[in-house]
């Protein structure tokens, strides 16, 4: 079998039709539509066969690809030869070549990011790209309108620095959500607050998970607040002031 | 204090405020920070910067990306920085990425469903991609039916591919050229006539830069 290449590879229906003509040096201009119908079928056939996911895309070009077959077959009418003939093949023809030139581009772009891949820039801190001269300066006093988005990314922050130093062989530890409050309130307490990622200090992954979920419980029940310096900055934590007489 | 005192001290001020931002600064930014100091000063300064750094040598350059100037580290030594970073670099695009990201460059702003007309094929999960990765951005919105999201690449985009603007890329006619010269068969004639009248060379750039939305 000849068509045993890369079969992972193809882009989608057009770039398997692309392929097909330069496998068999047709000329993009004149396709043998029968003989391409034909070949584009039979590997439709050969990737159920291997089960890969195709989706409806390749099968749509197939209803295409037959269309246009059979309305070369139809007999011309003579009024038709006398006028400007629409060839049936051309919106086709020009759907392929429009994909080639992007295709092109994509390799254009392939070879600019080989040669960029090994140049690191520093690492922008959070969409500051966007600064411009009327930007109003940052406020640095307390926001008090945040939300769970904003614990969430933090959150993330704390998670991907711990990635670096990711443990990947299993161990039970018993974490549980009421220990990790207790280790937050112990650590609140007599403190004017913390930073959110100052809770921390230990970069295991449940760790982690487990005071994330009892910091949201905190908060839910009101045992401590948060707040956040400005639009990117760290999260401050504290205890709430028990000075209502519910509890 | 002397012309020879005061370049020293551009220089200086230059390197400064290069080294403390995080993206690429602009020739006009630089300039307004240093008092509408003529733009090819700044480029002899940072000229002179680089030309320091590689007689030094030190690690690091002064890059000429995405419309403006930033720090970037030698390629010789991306070998060390990737240990620094381990998994957390992330991973080349995907052919199906490249060719979204070539049509968006192209046509951009453009709809999901415009990217899908030349690429023929579902495109949602590379959309996403891309724009996790902040290639692209929602660019506002179309006045087709449903009034479709558009988008258009970043300053990112840019200095991923480690261009200066959208201009740098071949004109979509250009391409045709680079398509001959890899060996591709294309009949000369005729795809010049394709050319005129699928993409009618335009007057003016193609492009606008993203400052002008």
């Amino acid at each position: 079998m000849t068509y045993q290449v890369q079969l992972e590879n193809f882009e989608g229906p057009l770039d398997l039709l692309l392929f097909l003509l330069q496998e068999h040096e047709i000329d993009i201009y004149d396709i043998p539509v029968a003989l391409i119908t034909h070949q584009y079928l039979e590997y439709l056939e050969l990737l159920k066969l291997l089960d890969l996911e195709m989706g409806g895309d390749y099968i749509l070009m197939a209803a295409t690809l037959i269309r246009i077959k059979s309305k070369m077959l139809l007999p011309r009418r003579l009024a038709e030869e006398a006028t400007e003939e629409i060839d049936p093949r051309q919106e086709l023809v020009q759907r392929l070549l429009e994909y080639r030139r992007y295709k092109e581009a994509a390799h254009v772009l392939g070879n600019q990011e080989d040669q960029q891949i090994d140049i690191f820039y520093r690492p922008a801190s959070e969409n500051w790209d966007d600064i411009t001269d009327d930007m109003e300066p940052l406020d640095i006093g307390l926001a008090n309108n945040l939300n769970l988005w904003d614990l969430l990314q933090s959150f993330k922050k704390v998670i991907d620095r711990v990635d670096n130093t990711f443990d990947r062989t299993i161990e039970r530890e018993a974490i549980t959500v009421e220990d990790r409050m207790d280790d937050i309130m112990r650590q609140l307490h007599n403190r004017d607050g913390l930073f959110f990622k100052d809770l921390f200090n230990e970069v295991t992954r449940p760790i982690i998970i487990g005071m994330f979920l009892a910091l949201l419980e905190l908060i839910r029940t009101r045992k401590i607040a948060f707040e956040q310096t400005d639009n990117i900055g760290e999260i401050w934590l504290y205890l709430q002031k028990q000075d209502n007489t519910s509890s | 204090m002397t012309e020879e005192t005061q370049f020293l001290e551009y220089k200086s001020i230059i390197e400064a405020l290069l080294f403390a931002y995080d993206a690429p600064l602009t020739l006009k930014e630089i300039s307004r920070i240093l008092e509408d100091l003529d733009e090819h000063v700044i480029k002899k300064c940072i000229y002179e910067l680089n030309a320091e750094y590689e007689e030094a040598p030190h690690s690091f350059q002064i890059n000429d990306v995405a419309d403006g100037y930033q720090f970037s580290t030698r390629v010789e030594y991306a070998k060390w920085i990737k240990r620094l970073y381990r998994g957390h670099i992330p991973s080349r695009l995907t052919q199906a990425s490249l060719e979204c990201l070539a049509i968006i460059a192209y046509k951009q702003p453009v709809s999901r469903s415009g990217v899908e007309a030349v690429r023929g094929v579902n495109v949602d999960g590379v959309i996403r991609t891309l724009l996790d990765r902040n290639l692209i951005r929602i660019a506002g919105r179309g006045d087709g039916v449903g009034r479709p999201i558009l988008y258009a690449t970043t300053t990112d985009f840019l200095k991923y591919f480690g261009l200066n603007n959208l201009t740098d890329l071949p004109r979509i006619d250009e391409l045709n050229d680079l398509l001959k010269d890899r060996n591709i068969d294309i009949e000369e004639e005729e795809a010049e006539e394709m050319d005129h009248s699928l993409f009618p060379k335009p007057q003016t750039p193609i492009f606008e830069r993203d400052e002008t939305e």
